[in-house]
């Protein structure tokens, strides 16, 4: 697998998507859980972000308060320019047709009682669009993807498969043409043979539209083959960003590594991975010391325990979050400004 | 009396329901050697989870089940429902995918550990809590002795789902079936628990049947591998063979599905056109062949039978694919 420095496009525009510092509490029995933790990362145009990690990472919880629900306790979430944590909820309602979601659980997702026209048009008649429009767009939404909008309109959700639901779900994000669709766990519920068609699906309407999507997924292989670049996560921290090819040829955090080496590859004649990781994620009330990664980790030094590590580079559009990384190589050609606590480095 | 542990010939679970017989198991035949791993894998709906229950007769109560099961030489279809009871808990032993539903939440683990044993074995209270500590032990619960009067709740997925192994261990199986085990869990447990329960089939000698509907989970488990579509088997053999030489149309579409780690980003997936089909119906010919690429005339009205070929690697499907490794 090539690891070596993608050639990096020349991007003369601002990202689409900044978020920095960006941090969630949640209260629960117990005390406060830091979900959330000074994650910082950049989405450009056309571009896909994978959020990838195990369950109580905070991937989730990531995307949503990157779209406002419910907004994070702190940081900054900057999109198109417009700090998104400072709009008004009426200015808030107007970026929202351009910031899209699609959930995991697409039957949960629909309103069983309305027909798949009305669901689709709901976006835009809440957006005020003029109804005379909304028809027309709607039934090209659902030819976008892949549905016979004559056959399909007037029947309701329980009508269809987990597969042809999340179609339904993408047209409801399509008709109101954003830029930026969050897809939390598209295929998590859907089986092999039809997940592929939802990924392909998604990549299609990306490559049309020039969308951005934040693709967030437990699942390494589904989010190397959607995204562009990746971002690792565990108990609230980004510990590893980067050009996917980068971060899946060489990952330099013994997390990624390890996450990789865990996943089960259709394949009898691959290779035995290395060592298990032990033990499991540690209770996010009482976050270990310093790098969170620790307690687990095959390569944990006392300075571990007293110093969370930063974002660095290690190599182009490649950062880790380690005092020992598995890839020390010089700093190349990062020396672009590094004038903010921006935990991403996006070289645009 | 060294023949396979497991035979099962022919095996049919019909359910009855309101759209009609619900054709959930239809005549499934395989066996399994001592110290062996099979691997039973398909998508949600294709049977698999209903083909092990009525293997340890857990069939729905309606259903209607006919065909032959051997464990051990011993014909439990032929058994009394008390014999077959006695005989399944002391032979057979089945961990499920949510650990916390298949363990009470409240009672101590350690006295749900020793509940087989002493129900099946009669061992006394003492005797039954050493046991329990003894298996806690050997699937790597740390500090035994001390965690068997917790409760399910004071641990974690990964440690729940072991202690539920113990269960199954506690009276020593000859037979161990994993109905998705690590579904439920995130990857680096996942790997672990897969460790453990391969180990545990090799050590003790036991036949372990991994079912999931993750292929990459049975790729590198299994020494057999039987693909489930529709209540049927429709491609089985040793699991080099399936995965490198794939001749159902089934087995070769799934395999092209799969996102792979080791494929470059946006890679086109190949896709299965369509969604499985609904047991509930009764159309003839293969149940594959709607989305099917490479369906004949036949294929429509005519169902494949498992056909074998050299090596024990089996195919029901009339116009198989080439079988080349990828």
């Amino acid at each position: 697998m090539t690891s070596e420095p993608p050639t990096p496009l020349p991007r003369p525009e601002p990202p689409l998507l900044r978020v920095e510092n960006l941090v969630k509490r949640f209260r629960v029995p117990g005390g406060v859980i830091e979900a959330v933790s000074r994650v910082g990362f950049t989405l450009g145009r056309a571009q896909t972000l994978g959020l990838v990690g195990e369950s109580g990472c905070g991937k989730s919880t990531t995307g949503r308060a990157v779209l406002q629900l419910p907004p994070p306790d702190a940081g900054s979430v900057r999109f198109r320019g417009e700090e998104l944590t400072a709009l008004s909820r009426r200015d808030m309602r107007r970026v929202r047709p351009s910031l899209q979601i699609v959930w995991q659980d697409p039957r949960s997702a629909l309103n069983p009682g309305r027909r798949v026209r009305d669901l689709v048009a709901e976006g835009p008649v809440i957006a005020g669009r003029p109804r005379a429009e909304i028809a027309g767009r709607v039934d090209a939404a659902l030819a976008e993807v892949g549905l016979n909008p004559a056959e399909v309109g007037d029947r309701r959700p329980h009508e269809f498969s987990g597969g042809q639901c999340q179609r339904i779900a993408i047209a409801r994000a399509l008709v109101l043409e954003p830029d930026l669709l969050v897809c939390d766990e598209p295929v998590a519920s859907l089986d092999v043979s039809v997940q592929a068609q939802v990924i392909n699906l998604l990549q299609d309407v990306k490559a049309r539209h020039g969308l951005s999507l934040l693709f967030i997924s437990h699942d390494l292989g589904v989010v190397r083959n959607v995204s562009d670049r990746v971002a690792v996560m565990y108990l609230g921290r980004i510990v590893e960003i980067g050009d996917v090819d980068s971060v899946y040829g060489a990952p330099a955090h013994p997390y990624t590594r390890a996450l990789l080496d865990a996943v089960p590859v259709p394949d009898p004649l691959a290779p035995p991975p290395g060592p298990p990781l032990k033990g499991e994620v540690p209770s996010p009330l009482r976050p270990p010391s310093g790098c969170r990664f620790r307690t687990r980790c095959p390569l944990a030094q006392p300075v571990c325990a007293e110093q969370a590590p930063d974002l660095r580079p290690v190599g182009d559009d490649h950062q880790v979050a380690c005092h020992f990384s598995l890839k020390e190589s010089p700093v190349s050609r990062s020396s672009a400004p590094s004038r903010t606590a921006v935990q991403d480095g996006g070289p645009r | 009396m060294k023949g396979p542990l497991l035979v099962v010939e022919d095996l049919r679970c019909h359910i009855p329901s309101a759209r009609g017989t619900v054709r959930a198991v239809d005549g499934v035949s395989l066996t399994l050697a001592r110290g062996q791993v099979l691997g039973l894998v398909g998508e949600s709906g294709c049977g698999k989870s209903t083909l092990v229950r009525t293997l340890v007769g857990a069939a729905p109560a309606r259903a209607s089940v006919s065909g032959a099961i051997t464990v051990s030489g011993a014909s439990l279809t032929d058994m009394p429902y008390e014999a077959r009871r006695a005989f399944v808990g002391r032979h057979v032993g089945m961990v499920f995918q949510d650990p916390m539903s298949a363990l009470n939440p409240v009672v101590p683990v350690g006295r749900q550990i020793g509940e087989a044993v002493r129900h099946h074995h009669g061992l006394s209270r003492a005797a039954a809590r050493a046991r329990a500590a003894d298996l806690l032990e050997q699937v790597g619960v740390p500090d035994p002795g001390r965690r068997l009067r917790h409760y399910p709740h004071q641990f974690s997925g990964g440690l729940r789902q072991r202690i539920t192994i113990a269960m199954a261990l506690s009276c020593d199986p000859e037979l161990l079936i994993a109905d998705e085990a690590t579904t439920a869990l995130d990857v680096t447990v996942q790997r672990q628990i897969l460790d453990l329960l391969t180990g545990l089939a090799r050590d003790r000698g036991m036949g372990l049947i991994m079912v999931s509907h993750d292929l990459g989970v049975i790729a590198g488990r299994a020494d057999e591998t039987a693909v489930m579509y529709a209540g049927r088997i429709v491609e089985r053999g040793p699991t080099r063979e399936v995965f490198g030489r794939a001749r159902h149309r089934y087995t070769d579409a799934l395999l092209g599905a799969i996102p792979r780690l080791d494929a470059p980003p946006h890679t086109r997936l190949r896709v299965i056109p369509g969604a499985p089909p609904d047991l509930a119906g009764t159309a003839p010919g293969c149940a594959f062949a709607p989305r099917c690429p490479a369906r004949g005339e036949r294929c429509e009205s005519e169902s494949p039978p498992l056909q074998g070929e050299s090596g024990g690697h089996a195919h029901a499907c009339f116009h198989p694919a080439e079988g080349e490794t990828t």
